[in-house]
């Protein structure tokens, strides 16, 4: 049987390696744009030049050898053909399949702002975008990053943190990460952020980019009218899935490739899995994007898993968890903080412990006492026993600092 | 292969275990000098002698899952099963994304409490014919045995009762 | 929760709003699971074979000391450092009233009724107050000081022969207290004494000279130099605290150590260092047991000039948090560490006034007999400083969070003499509200407060209220009473919470049904209280109608309070078990066999209703066996 992936990153090679554990024999390639294996969760630290683009691979270096994958790195699929079940490439080559997935994931979303595209502003989601940003930033005097989502946040804090004078946020939200954290974890978060340098215009947003003669950067001109010097602005103000190879193809949601919790799309022996698909999460109970990687991992091992004749469902699926460690304090967020439920009882569990750190929970649950969303603040130990009781709909017992969870009890 | 099995009757809660695992993953595995200036906090141990809301004794270690959640979550590669089947970090490549510690169920996966960011987690004792724990356990609530029956790394044996009112 | 609750719920609330500070409620938790080795008593550090742990599977240290032995060394050496302590403020006490006999220590006499009392008592005579105040003090110290193979002479006078006999009947009757303590160390040191009958003994002996010299003769010291203490009302709670004023909260045991900085206080000159610094003044702020002491003895000494009383031991980090304190002198026990990063926070003077409490960041300043006035100047000069630094521009980080906590209405100035003085000249009425039936018999509650027991002051707060309502009164010394009084038991509306006994005789006398004694060092007053009953009733002590518990003892000089109450034959309650459980012998003798050597007897029970039952009953039986109908 021959198995073909289009996309190197969490999903392809997740499921890559399933393939490989269902059927030994079975021919499998992986096509992709990108020239390396990266992780794109470490492209900040490639932007601010904290870590080199050739120590980002997840992979070994023999992985392919050792999973037994033929790997065609620089190979761009232009179109598939679902009729005569092959895909071709820019190259003008044309591969037959048996089984496709598609693990294109998704690309920087451009938001329609005067004076955005152009030399000077870089999306953040591509080793390219990453080793752009890096050869300017060195001679930029001042970086104005948009959106303060988690990547604008992280890419901000290692540039404040390199020693960059400038580094600008614009975020229409009250606070940083509005989809992670809710208004007083989020104010402290801004606070604290600003307090290591970084300039935080919250409840404003980007009104256009203004250029010199050269036709460079100049400045970013916001709604409320401010006018910040910028000579290099990043643009993190969300994502867009990779869907155009599929269009017209099969069905498309609002978000993603629609499929199946068997990784299934609505074209036979085509998969889908990571980023470029749309699913339903199940803290919310609705369609959401899920643009995690440890998301995107288990959705690729179910759909290598089903493509090589196994039958596996995605259970408990959710891409609404988040960890980042921002100006030296860990935090994680679990579920819908951003839209929680008016019925969920909200608290707010703080102590300062032996290490004077601030360490802060925030809970919300049912009237049923379970828990369904969570930001951890400064001690993440117990995050996981967190993210457990969510996606299981388990109380979490008394929230105590250092206290077993009765649903691991139950586990053991 | 032979499991750790733990009986949880028969914990004490003297924290020896936890402490001989700080001393073996410390810069020198000698307990005089685990607890030097700087030294200890570094070390977090890889288990932990947890209390129960029924105030039971609960010795909290890592299951090395079949289907490891922390294995699946690790966006640096740093994550991988080694040969004797037991999932564990190279704090070298680890980026301290921390996305193991929110994914692993049990909490087994956690943040270095000093030095780099990174997650520190059981491996095991691989390197070592006995794992350390089990080797200073003084009550025999730790040991190592052939058990059938469970598919993870670990054992557990008497484990306490949640609440009833959860259950 | 991640905090540990206190039984005070003002205080719960404050502690919980108070994210920013790190205290011991929220240690507690981080400190959750204990060593089990160590709870029962069985590891010994004592050479370099061990530590050895006692197991099934290896029954005996590598000396070959059993459970038993290695139980009693540890307990010993527990007992032996808590009445150090107490020796250690008993003497620093005699060397005060010495040298004001000898005209070196400008401090004045306050109460020269108690000094003749004193005297009499102890057989001295003399002719001027001066001269007496110098032999009495001469006295104790010389007793301190005996070798061991010579006894102390005082004790005599103190207690009632009966124990004399049973004391000597046993060997424990003690030589000089501080050679008993140095002994004591050889004896439990590595490969010396492995009899733990005789180390039980030990203990015994300690409890002695810790409670009659430590306790009761540093309280009628103390009487002479501050002045004796009267019934009245006073406030207690962080409320107290008056941030219009230079604030100086005080912490240890040693209430003559402030002496001096008392009576300069009192006067203007000292008020208006306060005043100078652009405060209304300069005012003392109880916080723990010398902070009891000042409350007990305020109707004689600092009158206008001590606040009142904070709270107790596990509050003090809490009321450093407020903000509202300048400066703190501790020169004793039970001032925690956890108090230092708040200090620095909050720009809190730490002074130290003796190298035994000495704390990392507090600032150590002689405290020489003869120099009183000159110290206290300098330590309201200090205080002032530090209040207007404090209030500059530039230090908006100092905000004043002050609470509002406490109670106004506080009953305080109990003693063995204002007790008796109160009820009309003898302990009379009170046996016949007993013999009565009125009441059903006397409790006292008293030693430390903990977190353990669940929270601060739980236990102790949930016992008082059982035996309260159980119709029984109770007396109270030590954090106990800081707890209590901060959680209303010492308030005359207390009465509310007793029995319809108790509470007649409340509303007949004007009294709450808990009677604060102060600091822990009145545990030895009522201890005399107890004397005097079992004078007043021709009883022994161990057939007096009287119970003690420390229902929250925290440390080793709790212990060595609770070896005193073993001596004298009173059965004493304790929730938690001191480690001693890890030894069959021990657990035994001191739970069983005891009764049979002095009278007295411990026992062990977490829950406050079936420890207040228990107490009941111990009560009614004793009451019984004197042929007095319950």
């Amino acid at each position: 049987m021959r198995h073909l992936i289009i996309g190197n990153s969490a999903a392809g090679t997740a499921a890559a390696e399933a393939i490989r554990a269902n059927q030994p024999h079975a021919e499998i390639t992986i096509l992709t744009r990108d020239a390396t294996f990266y992780s794109r969760c470490q492209l900040h630290l490639v932007a601010g030049g904290v870590r080199p683009a050739a120590k980002t691979s997840f992979v070994p270096e023999d992985w392919a050898q050792r999973h037994g994958v033929e790997v065609r790195l620089g190979w761009d699929v232009v179109a598939i053909d679902p009729l005569r079940k092959e895909v071709s490439c820019r190259n003008g080559d044309s591969l037959p399949y048996d089984r496709l997935l598609l693990a294109t994931g998704a690309g920087s979303l451009t938001p329609p702002i005067e004076g955005v595209r152009g030399s000077g502003v870089f999306g953040l989601r591509n080793l390219e975008d990453a080793q752009g940003i890096l050869q300017r930033v060195g001679k930029s005097r001042h970086v104005v990053i948009i959106g303060a989502g988690l990547v604008g946040c992280e890419l901000a804090e290692t540039l404040a943190a390199g020693g960059h004078p400038s580094v600008s946020m614009v975020e229409m939200a009250p606070h940083p990460l509005p989809l992670q954290l809710e208004m007083t974890i989020g104010a402290r978060l801004r606070d604290v952020m600003s307090d290591h340098g970084m300039a935080m215009f919250c409840r404003d947003s980007v009104a256009a980019v203004e250029r010199d003669r050269a036709g460079q950067p100049r400045a970013v001109v916001l709604k409320s009218g401010r006018a910040l010097p910028a000579d290099l602005v990043v643009c993190a103000a969300g994502v867009r899935a990779n869907t155009d190879l599929f269009a017209g193809l099969g069905t498309i949601g609002r978000r993603g490739i629609v499929v199946d919790a068997g990784g299934r799309t609505s074209v036979p022996d085509i998969f889908a899995a990571g980023d470029v698909t749309e699913s339903c999460d199940s803290t919310m109970g609705r369609v959401m994007p899920s643009a995690i990687w440890p998301a995107a991992r288990r959705q690729g091992r179910v759909a290598g898993l089903n493509m090589s004749g196994g039958s596996t469902t995605l259970e408990a699926h959710t891409g609404l968890k988040t960890s980042a460690v921002l100006c030296g304090t860990p935090l994680v967020s679990l579920g819908p903080v951003f839209e929680p439920d008016p019925a969920w009882r909200k608290e707010l569990c703080e102590h300062t412990d032996s290490r004077n750190r601030l360490c802060s929970k925030v809970c919300y649950t049912d009237s049923n006492g379970v828990l369904k969303a969570a930001i951890l603040w400064g001690d993440i130990s117990q995050a996981g026993l967190y993210a457990a009781a969510i996606i299981q709909q388990l109380p979490l017992g008394d929230l105590a600092f250092g206290s077993v969870p009765d649903y691991l009890l139950r586990a053991v | 292969m032979k499991r750790k099995i733990i009986d949880c009757e028969k914990c004490v809660g003297c924290k020896n275990c936890e402490l001989a695992c700080m001393v073996v993953h410390s810069p020198d595995e000698n307990l005089h000098q685990a607890y030097r200036e700087g030294g200890m906090a570094a070390v977090r141990a890889r288990c932990k002698i947890e209390l129960t809301s029924g105030g039971r004794l609960f010795p909290e270690h890592c299951r090395h899952c079949r289907e490891a959640q922390c294995l699946q979550a690790c966006m640096s590669g740093a994550l991988s099963r080694n040969e004797q089947d037991f999932v564990v970090c190279d704090a070298e490549t680890c980026v301290g994304c921390f996305m193991c510690v929110m994914s692993c169920p049990f909490g087994a996966a956690r943040p270095a409490t000093a030095g780099d960011r990174v997650m520190v987690k059981c491996d095991g004792c691989s390197d070592r014919t006995f794992p350390a724990c089990v080797e200073t356990c003084p009550t025999a609530c730790l040991t190592l045995g052939e058990e059938a029956g469970q598919d993870d790394g670990v054992v557990y044996v008497n484990p306490p009762q949640p609440r009833e009112a959860c259950g | 929760m991640p905090h540990c609750k206190s039984a005070d719920t003002c205080l719960s609330h404050y502690l919980e709003s108070r994210t920013d500070i790190n205290t011991a409620f929220d240690r507690f938790a981080e400190q959750q699971v204990k060593c089990g080795f160590a709870q029962l008593g069985v590891c010994c550090r004592l050479c370099s074979n061990g530590p050895c742990r006692i197991t099934p599977d290896s029954p005996k240290g590598v000396c070959g000391a059993t459970a038993d032995g290695i139980v009693a060394r540890n307990f010993l050496r527990m007992v032996t450092a808590g009445a150090g302590c107490y020796l250690h403020v008993c003497e620093a006490t005699a060397r005060r009233l010495k040298a004001i006999g000898e005209g070196i220590s400008p401090v004045p006499i306050r109460s020269k009724q108690s000094l003749d009392q004193l005297a009499a008592m102890l057989g001295i005579e003399a002719n001027t107050t001066e001269e007496k105040a110098r032999l009495v003090a001469d006295g104790v110290l010389a007793d301190l000081y005996k070798p061991r193979h010579e006894k102390m002479e005082l004790v005599q006078f103190l207690v009632p022969q009966e124990r004399l006999d049973t004391w000597n009947r046993l060997g424990i009757f003690p030589g000089g207290a501080k050679a008993e303590v140095f002994d004591a160390l050889v004896k439990t040191s590595t490969n010396l004494n492995t009899d733990p009958i005789d180390q039980l003994l030990h203990c015994l002996n300690l409890g002695i000279s810790t409670g009659l010299y430590g306790l009761t003769m540093t309280n009628l010291m103390n009487d002479v130099i501050m002045g004796e203490p009267e019934i009245r009302i006073a406030a207690t709670g962080f409320s107290v605290a008056d941030p219009d004023y230079v604030n100086i909260a005080v912490s240890g045991h040693s209430h003559s150590v402030f002496a001096g900085l008392i009576a300069y206080l009192e006067t203007a000159a000292g008020q208006d260092v306060g005043r100078a610094a652009g405060a209304k003044g300069v005012r003392i702020v109880g916080m723990t047991c010398v902070g009891q002491d000042m409350q007990l003895r305020a109707g004689a000494s600092g009158t206008e000039i001590f606040s009142g009383q904070a709270g107790n031991n596990f509050t003090q980090e809490a009321l450093l948090a407020t903000g509202a304190v300048d400066m703190v002198i501790s020169e004793f026990n039970c001032t925690l560490s956890g108090i230092e990063p708040i200090a620095e926070a909050k720009q809190i003077k730490l002074v130290c006034l003796d190298d035994v409490a000495k704390l990392t960041s507090s600032e150590l300043l002689a405290d020489i007999p003869g120099q009183e006035r000159e110290l206290a100047q300098k330590l309201t000069r200090m205080a002032a400083d530090q209040y207007r630094q404090r209030r500059a521009p530039g230090s908006e980080k100092i905000r004043i969070d002050l609470p509002r906590h406490g109670h106004q209405d506080v009953v305080t100035g109990v003693s063995e003499k204002s007790l008796v003085q109160f009820l009309g000249g003898s302990l009379q009425p009170l046996v016949d509200l007993v013999a009565g039936g009125r009441i059903k018999g006397v409790a006292a509650v008293l030693g430390c407060s903990n977190l353990a027991e669940g929270g601060h002051d739980v236990m102790t707060v949930n016992l008082t209220r059982e035996l309260i309502q159980r119709d029984i009164l109770v007396l109270s010394a030590g954090c106990t009473t800081g707890g209590l009084a901060n959680c209303g038991f010492c308030s005359p509306a207390a009465k509310d919470w007793a029995g319809p006994g108790l509470k007649g005789v409340c509303e007949a006398l004007g009294i709450p049904p808990v009677l604060n004694f102060g600091p822990c060092l009145s545990i030895g007053r009522i201890e005399m209280v107890a004397k005097a009953l079992a004078e007043t009733m021709g009883v022994s002590l161990p057939q007096l109608p009287v119970v003690i518990s420390a229902p929250q003892w925290l440390e080793e000089q709790a212990l060595a309070d609770g070896c005193f109450g073993l001596a004298l034959g009173l059965t004493l309650h304790l929730a938690q078990a001191p480690p001693v459980t890890g030894s069959p012998l021990i657990t035994k003798v001191l739970t069983e066999d005891l009764p049979n050597l002095t009278g007295g007897r411990l026992f062990i029970e977490a829950d406050p209703v079936k420890t207040a039952e228990l107490m009941e009953g111990i009560i009614r039986d004793k009451l019984q066996a004197l042929g007095v109908a319950a």
